[in-house]
């Protein structure tokens, strides 16, 4: 996106000083036009559809509704929704939790002219911007690091278990114990606790929360099966 | 010979065998006589005395049951009551001749056959607005059953007034956690808002104009203000970070637990796994918060006391419920001497157990010794609401 264009944003800050701020550093920029400002999540959903901004610039920390929640809903039904958030932290997690809502962007309250408009050229662009430390490569990183990973192959654990280690191990991963698996099953807890050992044998898995994380991810596995 | 000549000769002083019969006769008439006045008065008498003190006895006995202070009712094989004893008026009046079963409807069985095979049976029963203990005792060679009864009111009062006070105590103590992590967030809230702010659009100022304040500050002083700003703003910060879980308010559970447990695991070189599943929409503020605290309490636990090399997390959000399993592979205790070795870990779990069921759901943890440790954790989901 050309950025002789003139660019409509949406302000949203429940601090009347910060928007201040922002307002007076964007107010020489010809290309710029602030065409709202909102208080609150809430707000800013409602400003957000009514003016369509090209992008929002947004405090995270807000009343009634984070920003970050906001411009999940938003995003969920507009799928072109631009985002950079203001916040006074810059951690991973902060930048997973954008990541993760779809935003494209974190800059600190403590920014400078040059950085604001140079993050909002790299947003429109489409691209992320979350500080000249963390580039692609770097984003990949906490993103790996922040999310759930799945480790198994659901057909393969199925051929190696008998079908009442599958049981077993289906309920474990309901949070049952295994007194409870023993009463359910009708089976001494003796015996539950000889299936616990040979399916953590035949997996190959060495602790119990290695069992218990399998476990979890296989009822899972095996919801979406639709078993 | 004639007859006259053989009787004279049988009665006759010096005939052996009338000498025999005669002695015979008179032994035999001496043991009736001993008999009848002697011995036979003295067994009457026997029988008699025997007979009184037997009676002696049963009144005693009976007297036994008059004077038990608990109520006491027989009754026949059919359950109609044939006695009871004078306390068992509380119970109503003139119960005799009326069938027990009007007084205790419990009794839905066969009174006849609890009295021929002896049997026993424990019951409980709310008599006017008295509770009763029962032992009802079937007695076949009376054919009757007998029924004691305790009245265990006082001690049941005693007993809701206790469990009464102590729910009285565990809703103080949540109110009171609840207040203050409240009073910590407001606390957080307005120094983040106030004085937090006010340091940093300072500095932002400072910054943004700097070539007009280093003119008018000098070089030198400048630099000192801008890294004081910058010192006293981190240090607040770090407040702030202690007095809530900010990332939690502000990002949420997932990400909150994953920063936590990527902390700890850094800090205490232990291998961690966070497994979040499904929840994808924020939840209540107050469960959240619940939750991580469980979190932040289960992994202090691991750290300091179980040796534990890894840990895993695995929540998963469904159908409306919150499945939480906190593992580890650590020393783990022996659950059934319920040996929970540290006074601060064993408070540590039942804190948790009482605020999982204060929110409606269930705590269980299994563990043995050298086997780690499983917390198993089920919550009813409340979604976040968003107050207008």
């Amino acid at each position: 996106m050309s950025l002789r264009k003139t660019v409509r944003i949406l302000l949203s800050d429940d601090h009347s000083l910060l928007r201040t701020g922002v307002i007076s550093m964007l107010k020489d920029e010809k290309n710029f036009l602030i065409v709202g400002e909102a208080e609150n999540g809430e707000q800013l959903i409602d400003k957000y559809f009514k003016l369509i901004p090209d992008i929002i610039i947004s405090d995270i920390s807000m009343p009634k509704m984070s920003g970050i929640d906001a411009f999940a809903k938003i995003k969920k039904k507009e799928p072109l929704a631009k985002a950079l958030f203001l916040s006074m932290y810059e951690g991973e997690e902060y930048i997973y939790s954008i990541y993760k809502a779809g935003g494209s962007g974190l800059i600190n309250k403590n920014i400078v002219k040059g950085e604001l408009l140079f993050a909002i050229k790299k947003v429109l662009e489409g691209n992320y911007y979350f500080g000249a430390k963390i580039q692609a490569r770097e984003l990949d990183e906490i993103v790996t690091k922040y999310s759930t990973k799945k480790l198994f192959n659901l057909k393969k654990t199925n051929l190696i278990l008998t079908d009442r280690e599958m049981q077993v191990l289906s309920l474990i991963g309901e949070a049952k114990t295994s007194n409870d698996i023993a009463v359910q099953l009708d089976l001494s807890k003796r015996t539950v606790d000889t299936h616990r050992t040979n399916i953590m044998q035949k997996l190959n898995l060495k602790s119990l929360p290695e069992l218990i994380r399998f476990a979890v991810n296989y009822v899972i596995e095996l919801r979406k099966t639709g078993r | 010979m004639n007859a006259e000549k053989y009787l004279d000769l049988f009665f006759n002083a010096g005939n052996p065998i009338f000498y025999s019969i005669f002695f015979t006769v008179i032994i035999l008439l001496i043991f009736y006589v001993v008999h009848k006045y002697i011995v036979t008065p003295r067994q009457l008498q026997h029988t008699n005395e025997l007979r009184e003190s037997e009676l002696k006895n049963a009144r005693l006995m009976a007297l036994f049951s008059e004077l038990n202070p608990s109520p006491l009712i027989r009754i026949d094989k059919e359950g109609i009551i044939i006695q009871t004893n004078e306390v068992t008026a509380v119970l109503g009046k003139s119960l005799e001749g009326k069938n027990i079963r009007e007084l205790l409807p419990e009794i839905n069985f066969s009174v006849e056959e609890y009295i021929e095979n002896e049997r026993t049976i424990n019951l409980f029963h709310r008599i006017n607005e008295r509770y009763y203990s029962i032992v009802f005792k079937g007695i076949s060679s009376l054919k009757i059953a007998q029924l004691y009864l305790n009245d265990l009111t006082e001690r049941i009062t005693f007993e809701e007034k206790l469990k009464y006070s102590q729910e009285q105590l565990k809703r103080l103590m949540f109110k009171q956690q609840d207040a203050i992590e409240e009073e910590k967030h407001r606390l957080a809230r307005e120094l983040h808002d106030g004085i937090c702010q006010d340091l940093v659009f300072l500095k932002m100022d400072l910054v943004n104009s700097q070539d007009k304040h280093r003119k008018n500050f000098g070089e030198e002083y400048y630099d000192h203000l801008v890294n004081s700003f910058e010192g006293m703003i981190k240090e607040l910060r770090a407040i702030l970070n202690d007095l809530k879980p900010r990332v939690l308010e502000e990002l949420g559970l997932e990400t909150a637990i994953n920063k936590l447990s990527e902390k700890i695991a850094r800090e205490n070189k232990i291998k961690r796994q966070v497994n979040i599943i499904g929840l994808d929409d924020r939840i209540d503020d107050k469960l959240e918060v619940t939750i991580f605290r469980i979190i932040q309490e289960s992994l202090s636990n691991i750290v300091k006391h179980s040796g534990a090399k890894e840990f895993d997390i695995s929540l998963i959000s469904e159908n409306g419920n919150i499945r939480l399993l906190i593992s580890d592979d650590g020393t783990g205790f022996d659950e059934q001497s319920n040996n929970i070795n540290n006074f601060q870990e064993g408070f540590g779990l039942k804190n948790i157990k009482e605020r999982v069921e204060n929110l409606g759901g269930s705590f269980k943890i299994e563990t043995a010794q050298n086997e780690g440790t499983l917390l198993l954790i089920e919550l009813p989901i409340k979604e976040k609401v968003y107050v207008p």
